[in-house]
Formats: C-alpha cells, structure tokens, sequence
C-alpha cells in the first residue's frame, strides 16, 4: 500500500495519489512552509441522485435528500460535529453541489484531531425522526432565502428551460413540500447506497505529508463493501425544451443566464477538452476579447458578467451570465458571434493570448490550499488529474481547438433566463 | 515566515515589502486612504473604476486587459472600501512569478509594476479631463451595481440598518453614492479627485511574493514627494451612548424576513480594548459553535443563519438573520437573551478557549494567501500599533473571562432593521 507520487517540473510541486484498502481514493498535497492544512471528504452523490438501482431494486428518494443528509451527518450519536471541532480550532463547514457532498476544514493546528473528528462523523450516520424533524425549519429558512435570490432563481430558470429530463434543473436543497418527505429510514437508505468508500474521496493539501496522513486515517477507515448503487437518468434529448424563461422579483436590477445545451456523453469530459473550452471561451467573451468590450462600452452588460462551462454527469452546457437591462440584445450579440467563430475559427492572436491566460490562471490557484484540494476531489470524481490539466493547456493546439469547437455551442440549441423586476402599475 | 520589511518613504508614502518565497503568484497594493465624505465617495469610486481601466499606454479597457492576458492572465483590479470614517481607493495587480513563465526569461512581475504605476501617474487624461467614454461606463456600472444592492437582500438589509443607525455619522455615508450623485460625476470632475488622491491622499504600498520589488518602491518615491498635507485628517468618531432605539419595518415582495440589529460598544480603535471585543463578538455570533448559531438557529431552528459581526474602527456591532415574519419576535429575543447571558458572565470556559481557538486557527492561516496578507496590514493602519498575526495571537491568548464580560457589558442595542414581506399587511 503505497501512495503514488505526481511531479510537475514546471510547477516544481508534487502531489501523492492512493487507493486505500478500504476503497477510498486519498490525495495529499503537501505545500511546504504553509501554516494551514485544508481537508476535503466527500461522496460522489449530489442533488442529481434521486433515483438508482441498488441491489436489483430501482430506488427514488425525495428531491433535496442529499443535501439534507449532509446537514444530519454532523450530528452524530455522541454529540454535533461543529462541537467537536470547537474543541480544536478548526473552521468546519460541508457543501452539496449538484454531483457530489464535501465534508470540510482547515486548521492550522491540531491536524490530526480534526481529521480524526472528520473521519468519524463522515463514517457515523445517526438520524432519528426527532433530529430529521428538527432540520425541517432550518434547512426551510435555507430554501426561502434561496427563493428570494434573483441570481439563484435565475440559474435553476435556465436549467429549467434547457433540461427535460435529468434533474439538474431541480434546486439543489429541494423544495419545502419535497423535504418534508425525508425521513430518517430514507436517508440511512441513501447513506448504504453512496457514503461507501469506494464511491468517496479525501484529498488534503497544505502543511502535511502523505505518511502523516496514512498514518492517522489507517486506523480509522472501515473497509467498505464492493459499490453497487448507481444513478439511473431517463434519456435526455438534445434539444432545449424552451428557448426563454422569464420570472419577476422585486428587484432592481435585471439579470440573465444564457445556456448552450450540448450533447452529454457517456463520460464526463477529458482534461484536454476542459482545457480547450477554457480557451474557447476565453477568447469569445473574456474581459479581453471584442465582444465583451463591445458589449460593456454600449451598455449591455456590466463587469458582473461572467461564464461557466457547466458539465457533470449526464449533463454539459456553456453558461453566459450577467446583469443586463437588454438580455435579448446581449444573446443576440453573442449568437452572431459564435457563428462567426464556428465559420472562421479563433485567431493566432485571440489563441496565443487565451492561452497564456489561461495557464497563469491554473498556476495562481495552487497558492491556496482550499482551490487545490478542492479541485482534486472534483477531478478525482471525474477521473481526470489535475498536472495532466495544467501540461493539456500548455500543449494544446489550435486544431485541439477547431475539433472541440465542433461539439460546442450550438446557436440553435440554447435557452434565456432572465429575471427582471415587477412592473410598476 | 515571511519577512516584513515597513519603512516610511516619506510623510505620506509607506512601503511594506513582505517577502515570500512560498506564493507562485505576487502582488503589489496601493491603497489611498483619503477622508470618507459625502460629496466626493462616489467620485472616488468611480474614479478607482476608471483608473484601473486604461492609462495613456493602454488608453482602452480592451487593449489594457490584452496586455494583461499576455502577462500570463495577471489582474489588475480598482475599488473602494470603507474603512471606519475614511475610504481607501485600493488599485492592485497580481499575477505568476517570472519563474512560472512558458517562455523562459519574461519579466512578467516588472511589467505588472509598471502597468500599475502608469494607470495611477499616467492614466487616460486629456488637458483637465478623463475620457468621456471611460468615465461614462464606469459611471453606468456604478449606477448597476447601486441597483444590484437592492436585489439581494442580505446585504441591502445591512446597508439599511447602517444608514438608519449612522444617518448623521460620517460612517453612515455609502462609498457609492446615490444614483442622483452618480449620475452627475463629468469627466472633469475625476480629473479633480484623480488630482487630490496624488496630493492629499495617506499612501500605503504593499508587495507581496519573491520579487524583488526595490525599483516599485523607488517608482512610487519619485512619483510621490513629500507634501504638506492640506486636508486629510484621518479619524473617526466614536459614540457609545445610545438615547433612544430606532425601529424601521421595510416591506417588500419576498419570502424570508431579515432582521439586523445594530449595537454600538464605544471600544475602538486606536484606544478601545479591540482585541478583547473581537473575542467576545466570536463567542456571540462569529462561528458555528456561538452562542447564536447553537441557540437561535440550533436549539430554536427559527433561522440558516444568525451571525454576529463587529467593526473594530467604528466600535459597532451588527447581528444579522433570515427568519419567518412570525419568528422575527423569538429570534430578536433569544438573541437579546443570549447577549445577556454573556453580560451576565454566562460564559463557560470551554467557550472561551474555543473562540481562542478558533481565532488562532484563523490567524495563523491569514499568512497562507496574498489577499489575507495584504488585507491583514492595510486594515491595521489606523489602529494603535500594527500587529503581525504571531502577535495578535498571544494577544487574544491573554484575555480573561473578566475581559470578556467586561466587553459585553458596553454592548447596547441601538437599531432595529426589519425587511418583511407583503403578507404582514394583511395581518
């Protein structure tokens, strides 16, 4: 049982890589002279994990249910988690995205009592139905403040109108009438099915080394049965389901998301193609490309604007977004611009200059140990590796481009959110 | 450790160097502190906008922000930021290290400095006057980003209750504006606080990284002689009475309420007891194991979030949650209730040396990023000695229980700010 060692000599960092016997994937990142140390465990089981076949059974669980498991799982039959941690400095939190839940800390001191506290909490489900009731008007208050936020609304919108089918487009923490269906037999049935470690990672990066890590969480990690749930998607076609979207709030200031739908794979992007949509989309609409300067100098957009490429299991989209007070005209501006990349390509200059954008942005992000393991676990559940990543850019070339450019932003298959505020009347 | 180098350049100009070797990226931070004032914060706001938009090399966004992603993605970013009674104009470039360049031998770090400096000495004017089309978008994005306070919630209910409760204190003045101020600002009128933030304003420089940035600072020193400052006094005021309790109701279309209460507790910097005060507001509301988040949120599960928060310079102190309309009631009295407990010296050791903790955790981590360095020295300037984390630490090591109570006890309640939605009308 050995870690495996990954250099880079033009970072002139290395990282530590292991399958443990207990089925876990752990990564260690040692930063030298660093005084913190970050620690991310966590599941590939996100909000999009409602429905799966475990042992020959088709199971559907309530919308929100993971994320509401990640709540309970800090309370454990000796007490709440946060509890523990207060006893060791540590700053603690969790997080449910749409594909996966991250238990988290960082400490600068203590180490090994954090980890131990996290390894145990994360391995010890305790509900009841009075702790499952309790979270009821919690998590409730973290659903309406999330219903009163124009911007969240706005994503789930264009989500929405792109997807018929897989349930990226339903709001993370579910809805109020959607939790109230989670019971505490419910989320011990999700826990079985996904808090395996075979199905987990832990990735650590910052003032530590690789035998450090070993040494503590070898006493600690049950050893896991084979995995065997897994998520099953109805077929989602390619088209959009509708091309705008619309909701009003009491706001003042309008904004937009602009999907492009793309075909899901059976797999979840390479490093090279996440690389070249990097560059691709650096160079459409990038602070330093012409439509984003053409559309902030007339007045269509703000510095608020920004873009994703949004991409998971069963699931691939461009996101545009931003405040605008003419998002039609904005999709407009960027639809003709598109066309115009698919017919002529990207230049040698936009190329060049998206290029070296981009690689200094992926080394500037390994000055923080929380991006750094938070990365790992991303592309450790998306079977990529972070070095191979920075070296795709580095080495990518313009024909990389031209092909991904193929599978991308399809002008005639994309949707718009928009929000805006009441009319006066 | 990194090794800090503070050394004054002149009676206006400091340059602090923190030297290390451990970051792949590097820094440079001019922060302007200048008197925060009615009239001229929306100019300085826009002002920090433009400047960072374009100089005389690179006189338009796009051309500037080309240069910048040839320089490896660097940034290069202008804001304000409200610092006690004062504003400080904050124009900043960060980027990779030389030894991290594709091709070998780029100067990228000297090029960012001179970036920098050429948009703060040499920026885009004609005769007395900024660019009109410079001016006129980063007035519009100001105006968009006063409206997108009003979208989310959260903050604008803080923005309010510290408008209600500081209406006729310089702090109560927004570093934006009002739209109708905004909307007047003439490309002139730049060119005059463009003139005064070189002539008047307290200069703070800081570079973070390997590089060696001894022509940076000989740069700022030949650009920045010794003045004799005309109007810049740099203090603010601190109230601790309170006479009489505001209580505002705001209604709008939303789901959640908010409720923010504001206290003032008269300790502040340069001579309050800042430190003692900062560990009493963690044991109130600064973590996830405070006295509010395990009681209001977790005993009574009335709210997500019920945070405390406390202004070290203006000597202020906000708790701020998102509640049912019908629970505004019981939360606003158990956090009543939970602050008397920790004036009543409720207080249990196991808290006390958690909050420690976890104040010491938090400090020690500050040295682990640019931005936290950075921000750690610049917020420190008006402070009564600058400290380095190592020493904030044994500072907050030494407060005692006593300290503590004796903190809570200045805490008192002076504005109510409630955001509610349209349903309480028809109560």
């Amino acid at each position: 049982m050995e870690f495996t060692k990954i250099s880079s000599d033009r970072i002139g960092d290395s990282y530590y890589k292991m399958l443990h016997p207990s089925g876990l994937t752990i990564y260690v990142y040692p930063k030298k002279s660093y005084n913190s140390t970050y620690a991310i465990f966590g599941t590939n089981f996100g909000s999009i994990d409602t429905t799966f076949m475990y042992k020959g059974e088709k199971i559907v669980v309530p919308d929100g249910i993971a994320h509401y498991l990640e709540h309970k799982l800090f309370e454990s039959e000796d007490g709440d988690a946060f509890a523990k941690y207060a006893k060791t400095g540590a700053m603690a939190n969790a997080y449910t995205s749409f594909d996966k839940t991250c238990y988290l800390f960082s400490c600068s001191d203590n180490f090994e009592e954090s980890l131990n506290i996290l390894i145990d909490f994360v391995q010890s489900p305790y509900f009841t139905e009075k702790t499952v009731q309790k979270e009821q008007g919690i998590i409730g208050q973290e659903i309406k403040m999330y219903d009163d936020n124009a911007n969240w609304r706005v994503m789930f919108n264009v989500l929405t109108a792109m997807y018929h089918n897989h349930p990226v487009s339903v709001d993370i923490a579910g809805t109020v009438e959607s939790i109230a269906d989670i019971t505490a037999e419910k989320l011990y049935k999700c826990y079985e099915c996904f808090y395996n470690l075979n199905n987990m990672s832990l990735c650590i990066a910052g003032n530590i080394e690789p035998q450090e890590v070993l040494r503590i969480v070898d006493k600690k990690l049950k050893p896991s049965p084979k995995q065997e749930a897994y998520s099953i998607f109805e077929d989602e076609p390619y088209e959009v389901c509708q091309s705008y979207i619309e909701q009003n709030f009491d706001i003042a200031m309008p904004s937009f998301v602009l999907g492009f739908k793309e075909k899901a794979k059976q797999r979840v992007a390479t490093v090279e193609e996440i690389a070249a949509t990097d560059i691709i989309l650096y160079s459409l609409l990038s602070d330093a490309s012409d439509l984003y300067n053409k559309l902030i100098n007339e007045g269509l957009i703000n510095d608020s604007f920004g873009y994703e490429y949004f991409e998971g299991r069963g699931y691939a989209s461009v996101l545009f977004s931003g405040e605008s007070r003419n998002p039609e005209k904005v999709t407009e501006m960027i639809k003709l611009t598109i066309e115009n990349l698919h017919e002529n390509g990207i230049s040698d200059k936009d190329f060049e200059m998206s290029k070296r954008a981009i690689y200094g942005k992926s080394i500037e992000i390994l000055d923080n140990p929380d991006n750094i393991a938070d990365i790992l676990i991303s592309f450790d559940f998306s079977k990529r590796e972070l070095y191979d990543y920075i070296n795709a850019i580095a080495k990518i070339t313009k024909n990389d481009i031209e092909n991904r450019l193929k599978e991308q932003l399809d002008v005639n298959n994309c949707s718009l959110s928009v929000v805006k505020p009441f009319c006066e009347d | 450790m990194s090794k800090i180098n503070r050394n004054p350049i002149n009676n206006r100009v400091t340059f602090t160097s923190i030297k290390e070797d451990k970051f792949k990226a590097n820094g440079i931070y001019v922060n302007v502190y200048l008197p925060l004032d009615k009239e001229t914060a929306p100019l300085n706001t826009v002002l920090a906008n433009v400047i960072s938009s374009s100089c005389k090399e690179y006189p338009n966004m796009q051309s500037l922000n080309r240069k910048l992603s040839m320089l490896y993605g660097a940034n290069i970013s202008g804001t304000t930021r409200k610092i006690g009674d004062n504003l400080s104009i904050i124009l900043s470039t960060q980027g990779i290290d030389d030894k991290y360049a594709i091709d070998e031998g780029e100067k990228i770090s000297k090029s960012r400095a001179e970036l920098l400096c050429s948009m703060i000495f040499n920026p885009n004017v004609e005769g007395s006057a900024f660019c009109k089309s410079d001016v006129e978008r980063e007035k519009r994005q100001v105006l968009d980003y006063i409206d997108a306070m009003y979208n989310d919630k959260r903050q604008y209910s803080l923005k309010r209750c510290t408008e209600i409760m500081f209406a006729n204190e310089q702090f109560g003045i927004n570093r934006l504006g009002t739209k109708e101020q905004v909307e007047k600002i003439t490309p002139e009128d730049l060119y005059v606080a463009w003139q005064n933030m070189i002539n008047n304003g307290i200069f703070e420089i800081v570079t973070i990284g390997s590089s060696d940035y001894d022509d940076v600072k000989e740069m700022f020193a030949r650009y920045l002689p010794e003045k004799q400052l005309i109007s810049t006094k740099l203090n603010t005021q601190v109230i601790s009475t309170v006479n009489k309790i505001n209580k505002v109701n705001d209604i709008q279309d939303v789901s959640q309420s908010k409720l923010v209460m504001g206290f003032r507790t008269g300790i502040a910097e340069p001579d309050g007891d800042t430190m003692a005060m900062r560990l009493t507001n963690s044991i109130l509301g600064g973590t996830a194991h405070s006295k509010l988040f395990l009681n209001v949120r977790e005993k009574l599960s009335l709210c997500y979030y019920c945070s405390s928060s406390y202004n070290r310079l203006k000597g202020c102190m906000f708790v701020e949650s998102g509640v049912e309309t019908k629970n505004i009631e019981p939360a606003y009295k158990e956090i009543m209730n939970q602050l008397n407990e920790l004036k009543n010296g409720n207080i249990t050791d196991e808290e006390i040396t958690a909050a420690k903790m976890s104040f010491i955790n938090a400090t020690n981590s500050i040295c682990d990023s640019i931005g936290n360095l950075e921000y750690w020295y610049t917020s420190q300037i008006f402070d009564h000695e600058i400290n380095s984390p190592e020493q904030a630490i044994e500072k907050i090591k030494a407060i005692s229980k006593e300290d503590i109570i004796k903190s809570a006890n200045t805490i008192k309640l002076d504005t109510i700010y409630t955001l509610t939605g349209k349903e309480k009308k028809e109560d």
